[in-house]
């Protein structure tokens, strides 16, 4: 029988950790509290000895660790990214999650043995492309940028034999992840330089007197919401602007986030390896619900796979930090 | 230094893409990247049109780059980016699956603008594969620049002028706008060759929506900031067209790379081309919707 499809759950913190691991994820993939990986939020993520812990704690469950340092250095910076491999390899977890090509020459040059799993923010979305990071870093997995359908997956996983895993759930980027630069032409920082989109510090929230809220990110203006509208996390993606015929729209994206769970046959039948969940930034709560969920999705699908179908309590999961916010299976399900 | 002329990002009609590419003949630029950046489904260049093109080009002493897509999702966009490499010209990666796909040792071949090149290790890497250039992202502050260049053995290109290409996606915004999806495809981007300009509601300009990508909405240019760019020693220069001003923005930056005009002269002339506001925020480590003074930027220094 084919390996069974591999959960892979986010965690920002030990408690998270633990929630996903009892939950029923596979794998766990988490980052050090600094900017070397793409959630660094204030308060959030590991230090050495929680990493340690975490990593003592998956392997007792028969569970793996993965380690996100998927960040791009700049100038003098460099060393701080070597240390963070060095310090990875220190506590050995299965894999360590690299995105930079530097940083992937350093990783590889230095230590031959490793698992690396390519990251999403390393734009990798062709097998040409795959091929490429396998042949000069010898990857194990990459993870797919969100801009394919099942049938293109399935097209990549004909022609390579590395590993694919895919997200499942949680917050969307409509653009091609690593190749996005609209946080940081708004606040100056973005996923690849300062490891976070919108960060938190640039967000405001106002209230007026006639119940609006308006949403800003360093002073640009993002979203008037009225009372009865919501919205997910503001970056801008998510915003509304004024379109060149004067209507006011989400230009980019409608306010949803990414649910893959309808059409979880398709992408399993694809051949991927893993189903990952976004969201390190997110609650325990968050992660122990959606992993629930997902193993429950899957899990049903190999007991049947033919009579898959979605349940009521599944739809029913907060997929986004927003109540209200819409649910898509974005690319997947066509463009 | 070389002036580059970067590729058009925006879909124009085919006879006036013909028609650019005549008067780009004729226009002060060292080196033409030609070819499509943003969506495979666009269609006014041909594969023997870009040869067309770069053979004028060559003939008017340029060098011609074939350039290629920022995406690549799929079999036909694979196909597509494999038949642009084949052409008789450099070529410049914007996706690794180009570096994966030539055999540098027979074909020139620059990385791209989008195969973000961060770092020395990288351009290292990048050399040791015998990459002859590379072109910086666009959000490289001057400092890595800087740090990136200066005895890096490797041509280095800065995106120094036009709307920022800051975001590609498998979406087609400006088809969105028209409450179309992508697989309906009916060009209508062609109407929009500076692109679909955004303001927040607020009034502030913002972004521009161009097919399946995001540009900013007000121009970035570093024609101040030539002479430093020189001294850290940046090889190249790019200027990124747009519909009208093209012509006008190339000469006046050639004009600023002999030393004809000062650094604030040339600032005064694009505004008296653009009529605009620029932006410099990247290349000063600030937003990129900023406008930093040339005094504040110099604290970096």
């Amino acid at each position: 029988m084919a390996k069974r499809v591999e959960i892979v759950a986010p965690a920002g913190n030990l408690s998270s950790l633990k929630a996903a691991s009892e939950s029923g994820a596979d794998a766990v993939y988490a980052g050090f509290n600094d900017e070397t990986n793409a959630r660094n939020f204030e308060g959030l993520n590991f230090t050495v000895p929680e990493l340690e812990e975490g990593r003592n704690l998956l392997k007792k469950k028969g569970k793996k660790l993965y380690l996100a340092i998927n960040t791009f250095p700049q100038a003098e910076g460099f060393s701080k990214w070597k240390d963070a491999v060095d310090r990875a390899v220190k506590i050995s977890p299965d894999a360590i999650i690299l995105a930079d090509t530097g940083v992937l020459s350093y990783a590889r040059s230095k230590y031959p043995g490793i698992n690396i799993h390519l990251s999403v923010q390393a734009s990798s979305s062709n097998h040409e492309s795959i091929d490429f990071y396998k042949k000069h870093f010898n990857v194990k997995r990459v993870v797919l940028p969100r801009v394919h359908t099942v049938e293109e997956i399935k097209e990549i996983k004909q022609k390579t034999d590395v590993e694919l895993e895919v997200f499942a759930l949680g917050g969307l980027c409509i653009n091609i992840e690593g190749r996005c630069y609209l946080s940081s032409y708004v606040t100056g920082a973005s996923t690849n330089t300062g490891g976070a989109c919108s960060p938190s510090r640039f967000v405001r929230f106002e209230n007026k007197d006639d119940g609006r809220l308006l949403i800003s990110l360093n002073k640009t203006l993002l979203n008037e919401l009225s009372k009865d509208e919501t919205s997910p996390y503001p970056t801008c993606c998510k915003g509304r602007y004024i379109m060149p015929d004067g209507r006011i729209f989400y230009a980019m994206e409608d306010p949803e986030s990414l649910n893959a769970i309808p059409i979880l046959p398709g992408l399993m039948e694809a051949g991927i390896t893993a189903l990952k969940i976004e969201g390190r930034q997110r609650t325990k709560k968050y992660v122990s619900d959606v992993t629930k969920v997902l193993r429950e999705a899957v899990d049903s699908y190999y007991e049947s796979p033919s009579s898959y179908e979605v349940k009521e309590n599944w739809k029913r999961v907060a997929v986004s930090t927003f109540e209200g916010v819409s649910q898509t299976t974005g690319a997947y399900g066509g463009k | 230094m070389e002036l580059t002329l970067g590729p058009v990002l925006f879909e124009w009609k085919k006879q006036d893409l013909m028609a650019f590419y005549e008067e780009v003949a004729e226009m002060p630029v060292d080196t033409v990247y030609v070819g499509e950046v943003v969506c495979s489904k666009r269609r006014s260049l041909t594969l023997l049109d870009m040869e067309r093109i770069g053979n004028m080009l060559k003939k008017a002493g340029k060098k011609p780059v074939m350039t290629t897509l920022a995406v690549v999702s799929n079999d036909e966009e694979l196909n597509f980016t494999r038949e642009v490499c084949s052409l008789p010209f450099a070529i410049e990666a914007n996706d690794a699956s180009v570096l994966n796909m030539v055999d540098v040792s027979k074909k020139e071949v620059f990385a791209g603008p989008h195969i973000k090149t961060y770092n020395k290790e990288a351009i290292n890497f990048f050399k040791s594969l015998g990459v002859k250039r590379i072109t910086y992202p666009v959000e490289l502050p001057k400092e890595s620049v800087r740090h990136n260049t200066e005895g890096s053995g490797m041509e280095a290109e800065v995106f120094s002028h036009g709307k920022l290409p800051l975001a590609f996606s498998w979406q087609c915004y400006t088809l969105r706008a028209h409450g179309n999806k992508k697989s309906e495809c009916a060009r209508d981007c062609v109407r929009y060759p500076d692109g679909m300009e955004l303001k927040t509601t607020a009034n502030e300009e913002i972004f521009t929506l161009n097919g399946t990508s995001v540009l900013s909405a007000k121009i970035f240019t570093l024609i101040e900031n030539i002479e430093e760019l020189r001294a850290i020693g940046v090889s190249a220069l790019r200027v990124s067209p747009d519909f009208k001003n093209t012509k006008a923005t190339v000469e006046l930056f050639r004009k600023r790379l002999s030393a004809e005009l000062a650094p604030s002269e040339g600032l005064k002339e694009l505004k008296d081309i653009y009529k605009t506001e620029f932006t410099n925020g990247f290349y000063a480590g600030r937003p990129g919707k900023d406008f930093i003074p040339q005094e504040e930027i110099s604290v970096f220094n």
